[in-house]
């Protein structure tokens, strides 16, 4: 695995691309611009998702009115963060395939989207207002908030390894 | 008021900030998930007051509803922002893209207020499942504006000075 990464990197800085997100000045503080946007809009839904099933806020709608608004808008946010975080590892496929830092963030990462399944699952069949969550979907909220929060700060980490 | 950041940066805690090395990181760390949460949330009440998403949930009792966690965090990301502020007041008092952020955040809560003292008061006629008049509309729009500039210079901080 390791030599793999190694050798993707090495491939990376051969490219065209890389060349131009690092020598091209805006391009970085801008894709880290969108990816910072994109997380807000993932971690912040995460967090009106989780104050909804632990009936702390939005409880005039239904944990399934809640994932009808906010899944799709998650759903796009993680792509947009897959695409804007790809660009950013193309400029430095060194510090970020090879680091363990990023290398956590990403295991992190597939841990957020294996809870989220569930939990959506879950919500969509809470469709009454008054729906009590079960315990385990609770809990299920909080861990997602709980990795969402260590994957940015790995993510803010890498800046500094 | 130059004196008045020098003395900020020598004292114990910008001291602090500047020398440790874990202090910035760290608090950089909280202040990212501070103002993710922010505009995150704030989002969610622009794009219903926007018109085009939530329609079915009432403009008041969701900003009632979600605005306490929204300040928990804005006043999360101005104490870690002081802090990150004290490593190097000087110079981050110089810095173009911090005075804009500041100016920008300024701009939101003067739109906030004026949303919320003026065009607020005819709200019981569309609060609900209603369109928004242009007045909300231009409230929810702008605010979404001003965080991503808010967000962006921001970053942009961090590329025009170095942290330590």
């Amino acid at each position: 695995m390791i030599e793999w990464l190694e050798g993707l990197s090495a491939w990376i800085e051969t490219t065209r691309l890389h060349q131009t997100v690092q020598t091209v000045e805006w391009v970085v503080p801008t894709v880290q611009t969108v990816h910072l946007l994109a997380i807000a809009a993932v971690f912040g839904s995460s967090l009106v998702l989780a104050l909804r099933m632990l009936r702390l806020a939005g409880t005039d709608w239904s944990p399934a009115q809640w994932q009808r608004r906010l899944g799709g808008w998650i759903g796009l946010g993680l792509v947009v963060l897959l695409l804007s975080g790809s660009l950013l590892i193309v400029g430095e496929p060194g510090r970020s395939l090879l680091n363990f830092t990023f290398q956590l963030k990403m295991g992190l990462l597939i841990g957020a989207i294996i809870v989220l399944m569930p939990l959506a699952g879950g919500m969509k069949r809470l469709d009454r207002p008054d729906a009590r969550a079960a315990m385990s979907l609770r809990l299920l909220a909080v861990l997602l908030i709980l990795l969402w929060l260590a994957i940015i700060a790995c993510g803010r980490w890498i800046a500094y390894s | 008021m130059n004196e008045l950041f020098e003395a900020i940066g020598s004292s114990a805690i910008g001291d602090f900030m500047a020398v440790n090395p874990y202090a910035f990181p760290a608090v950089e760390t909280l202040h990212v998930i501070a103002i993710t949460a922010v505009f995150g949330v704030i989002m969610i009440v622009d794009l219903r007051l926007l018109g085009l998403a939530g329609m079915s949930y009432a403009v008041t009792r969701m900003s009632r509803s979600l605005l306490p966690a929204t300040w928990i965090a804005f006043l999360m990301a101005v104490v870690t922002g002081s802090l990150l502020f004290t490593s190097q007041p000087v110079t981050y008092a110089g810095n173009f893209s911090f005075r804009m952020k500041l100016l920008l955040i300024a701009a939101a809560g003067l739109n906030m207020l004026i949303f919320h003292f003026v065009t607020m008061r005819g709200i019981a006629a569309w609060d609900k499942d209603a369109p928004v008049p242009t007045a909300g509309r231009i409230a929810g729009g702008l605010s979404l504006l001003i965080w991503v500039c808010v967000v962006a210079f921001g970053r942009w901080i961090g590329f025009t000075m170095s942290p330590f």
